[in-house]
């Protein structure tokens, strides 16, 4: 199934040299720069392609939004697709082959096969669901690729770890999909944050999502007949959590709230915003150490406590916004707040929306970063630096929600040392910091 | 993310309440989850059994997990449950069962005594290195390198050259864990060793060799300079990014220099790499190769090195990004623009300033275009002089970019400006200006203000409080700024963040605010302050046509009235 190597066509059927589109790109002022393929490298050869050859793997409805999502960039190519589920491959190849005017979209039902068989790409797309982030995240690492893995992007502490080590192991570019971190007004109120104009901020809010629940349920779906291996391959599917019988609604989404394959409502939103705030503390090298057990079944209200005594509070509701994945910092300076479908951050004091401007571009100027999250990890994948979302920020934000789930869990206040990544004094508590994985798809 | 309709998460949280209660993760005594273990139970109730060990479990545990270990679809929930049992017997256990397991379940053990770092288990893991079960040899190797010792580099060094291609990474794997583990310690030799082999071997894949680059480079410490200044030499595109890569881990000023001297031997795909790092490095000693590369060459690494050269954030870059706003590459010039929209410092403000005495229009408007950007309030008086331009041009885009920057300071001299106004183009962006301003030092009257409603609590379907006799008695008594807090309002919600929502007139005009319990809720809306109005007053009296009709409209916008 591999591809013949050769000039690639772009959507027009224009062929495209490599000295030509970098020419055309400088001058044009095509932020962000590019990089001729060549220093890609793949695998030594001498690659005369603009593109990114980028591979899905299992995607579902956001999958498949991030992807068209990537497929706006023009130097990207989706050459392949991994996916348990034979309708989801038929689809995605669909989407694919009419976006690229071809038939070329190949498609897998092993993430094994497609790893050790699609040694051309660059990149892969991963939006499998909590339970397999982390995994084909490591398993695409290792062989080579870079990897936008969707959020949850791990289950346990462990596995968050592992990938963080992984990635620098093998110098692979990942981003987690905490696309709020390259928004404009949440970049706003970060860097409002971070930079003192809200004094020592004391208090970050952050939301979590208002369905489900933390308490997971551990029950089976009743058995249903399993289908053929072709249209859905059951074992594949489970990958690492435990076996349970075949029933279709997990795989149609239902999957969400079940102990062995989600990560809670505290995952679900907290994987976006206590990025958010953590980035906005610069805390985003640590984990609160202190978790205070609320006696509800969501965690609305837990405090959590950083170190340096900041607190970061967990809320469901919109008592600090009026959308999804808001959060809000205060400082004795004021406060800033922001949710998805804000004209405009909410701010104590307009004057603050003056600089708007200047704030975000001071940001973009600091960082060289796209205020586009999957366009911030194809620059990485050419300039081979971290992106927002790289795997450090994705653990630490991650090792949050576990700890806070762990917190819930349990019933009671949990106290964490985020440097040897371990509850203190708590051995009840460590042993939930990994799960046994089921063979033979073991780290 | 997934963004639900209100239906969407109403049949969600309706699903939840319908759903079954939380099972399997009670906390029943490890005798009775043991009994279970050891009875004719259902496969679930065995597997909820070792769901709550894995918690809680003891040595005691073991006999009945073990027992299950061969089971066709209990095998993993019982390794689920011993994995994280911290007693010696799980070990045992597990190395006893080394003998008997087969396929997954044989590679399941292995990959728990990889994860309990067992080293009694070197002897057999090393004997199963080379087994037919890919699975098995694949997980022996990984094991083998979360041990990182001596022993488990040595069997996995023997087996290396051997290995069967699909176990080959696997091996490879297990090395670079080993090395990270000694990299770490007195062992740094070996873990060289290991990374420099490792670099010796041909074909390997891209991210084998960066691996083996990386490690080799940082596990010599400083020594490890050369080898990366010896790979920036080498024309290895896989070699120059690792090197671009492994430098952002690197500290130091001779790795900066490093990288600034490699600059010039580079082909452009290098240079932009080296580039990129020397932004992402912080360290401004890297700044002056940058800007050389600025001047000349392809204009997609001229783009890379001033977008690097902006990330450094010094001052001192400033001479050479105002020297390429001109530029004839857009690319470059947009660069340096961006870069010095964001540079901060009064260098950078001076240096901004004095492009709006430059001969050439263009720069004249560049400049203000960058002040405006900035938000540089020092820059306000340059801004003035530039609103009398001769230029049309620059007068009006100096109007604008006064907007959010002018105060009450500037107030008389802009109302001068609009009396001695050339155009009608200067008069409408006059106009515009000052009554923005007025708005934004306007201040109501108390007299002014009716209070309406005012409710505070949970809102908004909560418990709440109407307070609105209360607060419209703190404005009558000239307070126009209210405390949201339960000293003024009590506690209607106790345990909630409550708001304050209050609807008010000022002379008429409608208005609603709401703060959050902690805040201090503003009440806007109103006249400028009286200094304004009467300079305004003053100037209508004798101003041209054009111009006092212009400051009538600024009045009666502000006062609500012609005056």
């Amino acid at each position: 199934m591999r591809e013949k190597r050769g000039l690639r066509k772009d959507s027009s059927g224009t062929r495209l040299s490599r000295r030509s589109f970098v020419k055309a790109a400088g001058a044009a002022l095509a932020v962000p720069v590019f990089l001729p393929a060549r220093a890609l490298g793949r695998d030594g050869v001498v690659w005369p392609s603009d593109r990114i050859l980028l591979g899905g793997i299992g995607l579902g409805g956001r999958g498949t939004g991030v992807m068209q999502w990537m497929l706006n960039e023009k130097d990207v190519q989706f050459l392949a697709i991994c996916d348990v589920r034979k309708e989801r491959r038929l689809d995605i190849k669909r989407i694919a082959d009419q976006r690229h005017f071809s038939k070329d979209c190949a498609m897998y039902g092993d993430i094994h096969e497609f790893l050790a068989e699609r040694t051309d790409l660059d990149a892969v797309l991963i939006a499998t669901g909590d339970r397999w982030h982390a995994l084909a995240s490591i398993l695409a690492m290792r062989a080579g690729k870079d990897v936008y893995s969707e959020k949850p992007s791990s289950m346990t502490i462990a596995e968050g770890r592992a990938v963080v080590e992984t990635a620098r192991r093998y110098g692979r570019v990942y981003q987690t999909g905490t696309q709020r971190l390259s928004e404009p007004n949440f970049v706003f109120c970060i860097e409002m944050a971070r930079s003192g104009r809200l004094g020592k901020v004391h208090t970050a809010y952050a939301h979590i999502a208002p369905w489900d629940a933390a308490e997971m349920r551990h029950d089976w779906l009743p058995g249903q007949p399993e289908p053929s291996k072709e249209d859905v391959d059951w074992e594949n599917w489970l990958g690492p959590c435990p076996w349970r019988p075949y029933n279709g609604e997990y795989v149609r989404g239902g999957w969400r709230g079940h102990y062995d394959f989600h990560t809670s409502c505290i995952g679900e939103w907290g994987a976006h915003t206590f990025a958010q705030a953590q980035a906005g503390i610069d805390a985003l090298d640590t984990s609160p150490v202190k978790y205070q057990y609320v006696p509800n079944p969501t965690g609305d209200g837990m405090v959590t406590v950083f170190a340096n005594g900041v607190k970061m509070i967990l809320s469901r509701g919109d008592k600090y916004w009026r959308g999804s994945c808001g959060m809000r910092f205060d400082g004795p300076d004021g406060w800033v707040s922001a949710a998805d479908g804000y004209p405009q951050p909410d701010v104590s004091s307009p004057d603050m929306l003056k600089d708007f401007a200047k704030v975000v571009q001071t940001y973009v100027a600091r960082t060289q970063r796209s205020l586009n999250h999957v366009r911030d990890f194809f620059d990485c994948v050419r300039s081979r630096r971290p992106t927002v979302a790289n795997p450090e920020v994705m653990h630490n934000s991650m090792a949050t929600v576990h700890a806070a789930n762990i917190c819930m869990w349990l019933k009671r206040d949990v106290r964490y040392d985020p440097v040897k990544a371990e509850f203190i004094d708590d051995p009840e508590a460590n042993r939930l910091r990994s799960r046994g994985m089921r063979d033979p798809w073991i780290i | 993310m997934h963004k639900l309709t209100s239906i969407t998460i109403l049949i969600v949280a309706a699903s939840l309440l319908c759903a079954p209660p939380p099972c399997g993760w009670a906390a029943e005594s490890e005798d009775s989850l043991i009994a279970v273990l050891n009875s004719g139970a259902p496969d679930k109730e065995k597997a909820d059994a070792c769901l709550v060990l894995a918690r809680i479990g003891t040595a005691k545990a073991v006999p009945a997990l073990v027992a299950l270990l061969g089971h066709e679809k209990l095998s993993h929930m019982a390794r689920y449950a011993l994995e994280p049992i911290p007693d010696p017997a799980v070990d045992a256990a597990l190395r006893a069962a080394l003998g008997k397991l087969q396929g997954r379940a044989l590679a399941g053990a292995i990959g728990s005594l990889g994860v309990r770092r067992d080293l009694s288990a070197m002897g057999s893991l090393a004997g199963l290195l080379q087994a037919g079960d890919p699975q098995v040899a694949q997980a022996a190797a990984r094991a083998l390198g979360s041990f990182g010792t001596q022993a488990a580099v040595a069997a996995l060094q023997d087996v290396l050259p051997r290995a069967r291609p699909e176990n080959r990474l696997s091996v490879i794997e297990g090395l670079l864990r080993c090395a990270e583990s000694m990299g770490a310690g007195p062992e740094r030799a070996g873990a060289t060793a290991i990374y420099d082999r490792l670099r010796g071997l041909k074909e390997a894949p891209h991210q084998v060799r960066f691996a083996a680059f990386r490690g080799a480079v940082l596990a010599r410490g400083d020594a490890g300079l050369s080898v990366l200044v010896e790979a920036l030499r080498s024309r290895d595109p896989i070699l120059i990014r690792a090197a671009a890569r492994t430098s952002l881990e690197m500290r130091g000023a001779d790795v900066t220099k490093s990288l600034a001297d490699a600059l010039g031997g580079l082909d452009e795909d290098g240079q932009i790499l080296v580039a990129e790092a020397l932004g992402k490095r912080g360290d401004v000693a890297g700044l002056p190769a940058l800007l050389a590369l600025t001047k000349k060459g392809e204009p997609i690494v001229r783009v890379a090195a001033v977008r690097a050269a902006s990330e450094l954030a010094d001052a001192s870059a400033v001479p050479a990004f105002v020297g390429l706003l001109n530029d004839p590459v857009e690319g470059v010039a947009g660069a340096a623009r961006a870069g010095l929209a964001a540079l901060e410092g009064r260098e950078v403000d001076a240096a901004i300033a004095a492009m709006l005495n430059d001969a050439d229009p263009k720069t004249r408007g560049l400049a203000i275009d960058l002040i405006g950007q900035r938000r540089a309030t020092g820059s306000v008086p340059a801004l003035l002089k530039a609103a009398q331009s001769d230029d049309p041009l620059v007068r009006i885009a100096s109007i604008r970019a006064l907007g959010g920057l002018a105060g009450a300071k500037e107030f008389p001299v802009l109302v001068k400006l609009l009396v001695a106004s050339r155009t009608a183009a200067d008069r409408d962006a006059l106009e515009k200006l000052l009554v923005d301003l007025c708005a934004a030092n306007s201040r109501p009257a108390a007299g002014d203000v009716v209070i309406r409603k005012a409710v505070y609590g949970d809102l908004p379907d909560g418990k709440s409080a109407d307070v609105t006799a209360k607060v419209a008695e703190m404005v009558k008594q000239g307070s126009l700024s209210i405390d949201a807090t339960n000293t003024n309002f009590g506690d209607p919600a106790q345990g909630i963040t409550k708001k304050l929502l209050v609807e008010y007139t000022i002379r008429g005009v409608a208005r609603t605010e709401t703060v959050n319990e902690g805040e201090s809720l503003k009440i806007k809306g109103g006249k400028a302050p009286q200094a304004f109005i009467e300079i305004l007053k003053s100037a209508a009296t004798g101003a041209p046509a054009e111009a006092k009709g212009a400051l009538e409209r600024i009045l009666q916008a502000t006062t609500g009235k012609a005056e």
